[in-house]
């Protein structure tokens, strides 16, 4: 369900939250679709790199513990595309509300 | 909480390794997300052996395993070193003694390409640079090797301007220039042509080869500046 939507759903949570990390982002996706979406770790990370790669993404990296951890964050440019992204599926799923409820016009 | 102990960050190192993940900047980002899976894993069931863990969070990836980062790693820092390549190139050329020297190099192949005599020394000569090149290339990647051997951390733009990623395209233009006959008799365009590849492949080859291996250091601050915590 959430296959082609997987940069926007990374761009909006980051929109959201100042710097998030890859482990978390997947936990927080389950914990706000109430486990409906799982964000498999082998597109998550693929996908994140995409978005850095494209200049929507900046990393920062700090010591957590006795680890490194990166830490992403939105660019200029990513918070743009987050406003994009986000209106481009809210306008997806109203046209797919119109098709799925359609309302009869009995004129 | 059970936390993830120094030892069993270095197991952790180790099994991104084993399932080639090869270099150390993506490994630490890996490492870090199995290490907290782990721990989140703890937290229900303290007892949970390690290893068991381990495996429980790396089914996670999927059936590729680590395959898709490592190559979507891969597509990021070959566009990465393409764009510093480009930029360390323009910043080269508009220096007066290298733009001189790409000037001396044109002129010379062009008009060298103008006779079948000229041509045919041209000819000899690139196969010789790119016989050359090629026994370069091979030492630098068996330089390489050694340190992956070794476990050494080395990130991949690390390894890309080491072992001089580019060359084996660069080099595959002069070859191209090699299969050209003379007796076709090469038009003036042709030679105005062969001779900007040739002077752009000397000079690409001259950033390859000792620009960015010369500024390696400071090229990996700007890209990995957490490299200050190892």
């Amino acid at each position: 369900m959430y296959k082609g939507n997987l940069d926007t759903i990374i761009l909006k949570l980051l929109s959201e939250h100042n710097k998030m990390y890859g482990y978390e982002i997947t936990q927080k996706v389950k914990e706000l679709s109430q486990g409906k979406i799982n964000i498999k770790e082998g597109a998550l990370y693929p996908a994140l790199h995409r978005l850095k790669s494209k200049g929507f993404l900046e990393v920062e990296t700090l010591k957590v513990d006795n680890r490194l951890r990166k830490y992403y964050k939105l660019t200029k440019n990513g918070n743009k595309e987050s406003i994009v992204k986000t209106a481009e599926l809210e306008e997806f799923i109203n046209t797919m509300q119109l098709l799925l409820n359609p309302k009869f016009n009995f004129k | 909480m059970r936390k993830v102990n120094q030892q069993e960050i270095e197991r952790l190192y180790q099994f991104t390794r084993q399932h080639y993940v090869e270099y150390y900047d993506l490994q630490t980002e890996l490492v870090d997300h199995l290490a907290t899976g782990i721990e989140e894993n703890w937290k229900e069931n303290p007892e949970l052996d390690f290893e068991k863990n381990l495996q429980k969070e790396f089914s996670k990836f999927g059936v590729f395993g680590f395959m898709e980062t490592i190559e979507s790693h891969q597509k990021v820092m070959n566009k990465k070193y393409w764009k510093i390549l480009w930029r360390e190139s323009f910043q080269s050329l508009i220096k007066p003694r290298t733009f001189l020297s790409f000037i001396l190099i044109f002129g010379l192949c062009y008009s060298l390409s103008l006779n079948e005599i000229g041509f045919e020394i041209l000819r000899i000569g690139f196969f010789i640079l790119a016989i050359v090149g090629i026994i370069f290339m091979f030492k630098q990647n068996k330089k390489m090797n050694n340190k992956k051997k070794e476990n050494q951390k080395i990130y991949l733009l690390e390894a890309m301007i080491t072992q001089s990623q580019s060359n084996g395209i660069i080099l595959f233009l002069p070859f191209q220039i090699m299969l050209i006959n003379h007796s076709d008799n090469l038009g003036n365009l042709q030679a105005i042509l062969i001779s900007l590849i040739i002077s752009l492949t000397f000079l690409l080859f001259y950033i390859t080869n000792n620009i960015l291996p010369s500024k390696k250091d400071d090229i990996l601050k700007e890209v990995h500046p957490e490299r200050k915590f190892i």
